[in-house]
């Protein structure tokens, strides 16, 4: 670069931050200023021209906010690379490091600062972050190789935060640049004290900051005046790359490998600038038992900032010497080794992509509103959910249930595989017959359920669990069969599901082809409209239901189908808004939501789903055992009241005041004329009481499910 | 950079089955077939295949996407949205065949992809033995191996339906938007009929 930034504004008789060693090879925080926006850019390191607004920090305190607003930042772009490997530095020892690898036959690159390629950081990869003018670079690398060198010792004691004090480094670059240091003292010995220039002498400085500038320098106990001291006080490895990189495997060469000697221990001034942490503030620490590196750099935050120890680590090494310690290694760097802003670590970075069904477009332009549930897009509302509640109940409703995880299992131990996952009996799901099953986890807790359907031929299973529950069901389904002769198929994005219901359901079936009565929960491939389903009949929200899962590609044609053979009957589709209220007047449960993270069968009232007589081991088995056997300490139960419905998380009150539980669903039933609801109830003497309050309202235990409990409706 | 992206339906069979069998299998001759792992093939612009053992699962899917691209577009793209390198295509073992390709999977755009490199004419052609024609698993989802663009057909990367909207807007995005990187092709394409074949 022509000039540096921070060439510029010592011309213009500005410092800054006020005053602090400059050393202008990106080692000291003293340089940082805001630049066009952006906090903590190091200005000896930016281009004069490239930047249009300055603004310097305070000697004291945060920087400002830009004004008038953040700037606005476009994204920033990532450039991914790979390379055998990669050298961090291109100076001579980075350069000979490059060469051998590449004498080996590697393909390597160099990213060096002075050519634009900062490196912000090392990460497990190995990845290496680096920050240009045009962007970020993520370098996946088989090989990181540290040769950052050496940086200057900065000068400890009081008086180093005046103006004027330089390494050897800056002192020679800004002679070079055309800067007049005046009468410079070096010195090759720690200070005692810097001294300002007399009060009568001294003048403003910068923006916001009194540049007070140095005047003296006091060294064994002689004092020099002068305009500016150079301080050549040796070097430490500058290695903070190398230990955020120190579990990953990265080597280091050259100077910052070197295990250098710490300086002496001043006797005062501040270790550690970017906390503001000082010798007396180590001495309380160690005097308070913080005695060895970590401790100190807990206690005192030393170490901690933005340097993440370059500057202070030297010294801190030192003082443990000085208070009889052994030498220690510099504890390790975290992310990021440079400034960086947000949208510069975000780069690259995605938001998880949520999908959708294949009949998106239909509900979005059936006025539906649209929200992110159980990991789908999914319609909430078509806008009356009262409308299409009454649709279920009193006419027909079709769901998309396409969201629903869904598995072919396959294999001479597809029945093995399925009886160890479930705790049911799955021997005796006759072909072309399904099952509502519970999948525990080794404690015996309710992981997931869903529906195991034998297909006809016998030997093969089509499974289904949760929407959203797939890919961790995928998971757990292979690691726990990996013994077995079974193969897994997860279809969940390869088919989509509708659901029929409301009581005419089955004329509408009759109409798009099912001519023979499917009795409920049997199974069948067929053509519905057209389309080749898989039908099942079974219900979710209470009225006669068939579920079709079909092919994807085949959805729309399915779905525009169905409504123009029922338009005659009062067909509108139903949102999860009213599902949720359908499904909890039939009691059915939604596990995540009136499920929690140590619900067992018998908490939830579904012990009758566990057969411990199969006499087969499953997933949960023991622990469902134990837990037997220990007296009931809450319930999920079904609680109705004359008052609106509460929100879901309602604290439930026992009549003496004590707490009793919390609301997991909740709804104000048209058909029933009140508000039901699940919650978890607190047993008392082994019983769950009879009453509680909820928002000021008695609420009443009753049986489940509150909708039609003899299923006269569901099973038509 | 010249930039071809075309969106399209894809019929496809999913088989399951033992790896041995699998590693023995032969497949439709127009198709490409793409070993996702162990125990499953992706069979691409086919409706139908033998089951290579009785107890496999072969399964028509017309749940994916696919993404035509240019192997320079295919490149930059993934330069800019993976941190794994594409995949290296490798001469096929049916030296006859001519064809050279491979399979990387991961998150490309934060999005799961299969990404077939070298693939399309000639790939599974003719393909006599079981591992002609077949991608080979690539080194997609291993860090750090190098990627180097191969073959001169065009790359295809394969999504899920249900995520073939998101994959395109965000493919658009990587791309700067240029007009050259206008996705082409019937948005909601994947909607198409592909076959009144029945499921399994």
């Amino acid at each position: 670069m022509a000039e540096s930034l921070l060439v510029r504004l010592l011309r213009e008789g500005r410092h800054p931050t006020g005053g602090g060693v400059l050393c202008t090879t990106g080692d000291c925080m003293n340089c940082v200023v805001q630049a066009d926006g952006v906090n903590y850019v190091r200005s000896c390191q930016v281009d004069a021209e490239s930047v249009a607004n300055v603004v310097l920090h305070p000697a004291d305190g945060p920087p400002v906010l830009p004004e008038p607003a953040l700037p606005e930042s476009a994204s920033v772009s990532v450039r991914n690379v790979h390379h055998d490997t990669v050298v961090i530095g291109g100076g001579e020892s980075g350069r000979d490091a490059a060469a051998a690898a590449e004498r080996d036959g590697a393909d390597v690159v160099v990213f060096e600062a002075d050519d634009g390629f900062e490196v912000v950081g090392v990460f497990p990869g190995p990845l290496v972050v680096v920050r240009t003018d045009h962007g970020m670079v993520h370098a996946h690398a088989q090989r990181v190789i540290v040769a950052t060198g050496a940086a200057p010792i900065l000068p400890v004691a009081p008086g180093a935060e005046l103006a004027g004090i330089y390494t050897p480094a800056a002192a020679t670059n800004l002679t070079a640049a055309g800067l007049d240091l005046g009468r410079v003292v070096t010195i090759t010995r720690p200070p005692e004290r810097f001294e300002p220039v007399p009060p009568d002498q001294a003048t403003a400085g910068g923006e916001g900051a009194e540049a007070l500038r140095v005047g003296a320098v006091v060294v064994d106990g002689e004092r020099f005046e002068c305009d500016a001291v150079i301080c050549d006080l040796g070097s430490t490895p500058r290695n903070v790359l190398a230990r955020m990189g120190a579990g990953l495997g990265v080597e280091v060469v050259g100077d910052a490998a070197v295990t250098a000697d710490p300086p002496p221990c001043p006797a005062a001034g501040v270790v550690c600038p970017c906390n503001d942490t000082s010798i007396d503030d180590l001495r309380d620490a160690w005097d308070r038992g913080f005695t060895d590196m970590e401790l100190l750099k807990r206690a005192t935050l030393a170490g901690t900032g933005t340097c993440q120890g370059s500057m202070c680590s030297p010294y801190l090494q030192s003082f443990i010497l000085d208070q009889g310690g052994e030498l220690e290694p510099v504890f390790t760097a975290r992310p990021a080794a440079r400034q960086a802003t947000l949208g510069e670590l975000a780069a690259g970075r995605h938001h998880a992509a949520v999908p959708r069904t294949a009949l998106h477009d239909e509900h979005v332009a059936a006025g539906a509103t649209m929200d992110r549930l159980g990991g789908w897009w999914r319609p909430w509302t078509y806008g009356d959910v009262d409308a299409e509640y009454r649709a279920v109940r009193e006419a027909v409703s079709l769901g998309d249930v396409g969201t629903l995880g869904k598995f072919v299992v396959a294999g001479p131990d597809a029945e093995t595989a399925l009886q160890r996952l479930f705790p049911t009996d799955v021997s005796t799901i006759r072909p072309g017959r399904s099952r509502y099953v519970l999948m525990l986890d080794e404690r015996g807790y309710v992981l997931d359920d869903g529906m195991i359907l034998r297909e006809p031929e016998g030997d093969r299973f089509y499974v289904t669990v949760t929407s959203g529950g797939a890919s961790i069901a995928e998971l757990w389904v292979r690691d726990w069969t990996a013994d077995l002769d079974v193969r897994w198929m997860n279809v969940t994005m390869s088919l989509g599901a509708i659901n029929v219901t409301g009581p005419h359901a089955t004329e509408l079936m009759q109409r798009a082809g099912l001519l023979e009565p499917l009795p409920m929960l049997r199974h069948i491939q067929t053509e519905i409209a057209g389309v080749p389903c898989r039908v099942v009949r079974l219900s979710f929200t209470g009225e006669v239901s068939y579920e079709l899962h079909h092919p994807f590609v085949r959805s729309v044609e399915l779905w525009r189908g169905l409504l123009a053979l029922g338009a005659d009957l009062g067909i509108a589709p139903h949102g999860l808004d009213a599902l949720t209220r359908l499904r909890l007047e039939k009691g059915h449960i939604l596990v995540g939501q009136d499920s929690d993270y140590d619900s067992t069968p018998r908490r939830l009232q579904h012990d009758g789903m566990i057969n411990l007589d199969a006499g087969g081991e499953f997933v949960g088995r023991s622990a469902v055992e134990r837990t037997n056997r220990i007296p009931l300490d809450k319930m999920l139960v079904g609680l109705e009241s004359d008052g609106p419905a509460p929100f879901e998380g309602a604290v439930a009150w026992r009549d003496d005041g004590e707490y009793a539980g919390y609301v997991t669903s909740s709804a104000w039933s048209p058909t029933l004329d009140r508000s039901v609801m699940l919650a978890w109830v607190r047993t008392v003497d082994g019983e769950v009481p009879a009453e509680v309050v909820i928002e000021g309202v008695t609420a009443r235990r009753v049986a489940l499910p509150f909708y039609d409990p003899e299923g006269v409706r569901a099973r038509g | 950079m010249a930039v071809m992206v075309r969106r399209e339906a894809v019929a496809t069979v999913r088989v399951a089955a033992r790896a041995e069998t699998l590693d023995g299998a032969s497949w439709p001759g127009d198709a490409t077939a793409v070993r996702l792992a162990d125990d499953e093939v992706l069979v691409l612009d086919a409706l139908e295949t033998s089951p290579p053992e009785p107890d496999a699962i072969v399964f028509p899917d017309t749940g994916w996407v696919r993404f035509v691209l240019t192997p320079e577009a295919g490149a930059e793209l993934m330069a800019r949205a993976a941190s794994w390198p594409p995949p290296v295509p490798r001469l096929d073992t049916d030296v006859s065949s001519g064809s050279a390709s491979a399979l990387g999977q991961g998150m490309v755009a934060g999005i799961p992809v299969k990404l077939v490199v070298g693939a399309g004419a000639g790939a599974g052609a003719g393909a006599g033995a079981g591992a002609a024609g077949v991608a080979e698993l690539g080194s997609g989802t291993e860090p750090g191996s190098v990627g180097v663009s191969g073959g001169g057909g065009p790359w295809w990367f394969l999504v899920p339906a249900a995520l073939a909207d998101e994959f395109e807007g965000r493919l658009e995005d990587a791309l700067d938007g240029a007009p050259e990187s206008r996705v082409r092709g019937e948005q909601g394409s994947s909607q198409q009929a592909v076959s009144g074949e029945a499921m399994e």
